[in-house]
């Protein structure tokens, strides 16, 4: 069951495959894992827009 | 994937971490994105984060750790820092992030005629995380 606590781990692996693809797609590659968590930080907090 | 770069960096206090530069081989990746692409909601997100990706790419690599630090929800004092990243999906708009709340702000400083759509509200917002993280760093 998903939960805030028990997410889908092939969910998240697939949600971490969409974000390196669209920073490949948008120029930012190779990305630091800095530059990645700070990606999915504005992804997560913007995601209900 | 390819990671292109990986060596150790000094994380203080005496430790140290694992620092990666990472790539997607788009073209080996292709068939799992076509078939992601194939579920609506994965569809749904690959599109928005493709809109965040170029926007945030405007920001100064240097930069982009540091708009996180600006960012309304961040910044913000009851933000539980423990929270996974969820994409929202177990919360309703009533719970929206700050970020959210000040991305919508914008709306009330667009011409009356002007109604912003969801790109727009997004784009608007990294724009103004760019301009708060050169205040911020002179």
């Amino acid at each position: 069951m998903k939960s805030p606590l028990n997410p889908n781990p092939i969910e998240v692996k697939s949600r971490a495959v969409l974000m390196l693809a669209a920073l490949e797609r948008a120029g930012v590659s190779p990305v630091e894992t800095d530059q990645l968590h700070a990606f999915a930080f504005f992804a997560n907090v913007l995601s209900p827009l | 994937m390819e990671v292109v770069n990986l060596a150790y960096q000094d994380a203080g206090t005496g430790g140290a971490r694992l620092a990666a530069s990472l790539r997607i081989l788009l073209k080996c990746a292709d068939p799992a994105l076509v078939f992601l692409a194939t579920m609506p909601d994965e569809a749904e997100v690959a599109r928005f984060l493709e809109q965040l990706a170029f926007v945030f790419a405007e920001i100064e690599p240097d930069d982009q750790d540091i708009a996180v630090g600006v960012d309304a929800t961040y910044s913000a004092p009851d933000t539980n820092i423990d929270r996974v990243i969820d994409f929202a999906e177990w919360r309703g708009p009533v719970h929206a992030d700050h970020s959210v709340r000040a991305a919508k702000r914008l709306q009330s400083y667009a011409p009356g005629a002007v109604t912003l759509s969801r790109a727009e509200e997004l784009v608007l917002y990294m724009r103004l995380m760019k301009r708060k993280v050169r205040a911020v760093s002179g």
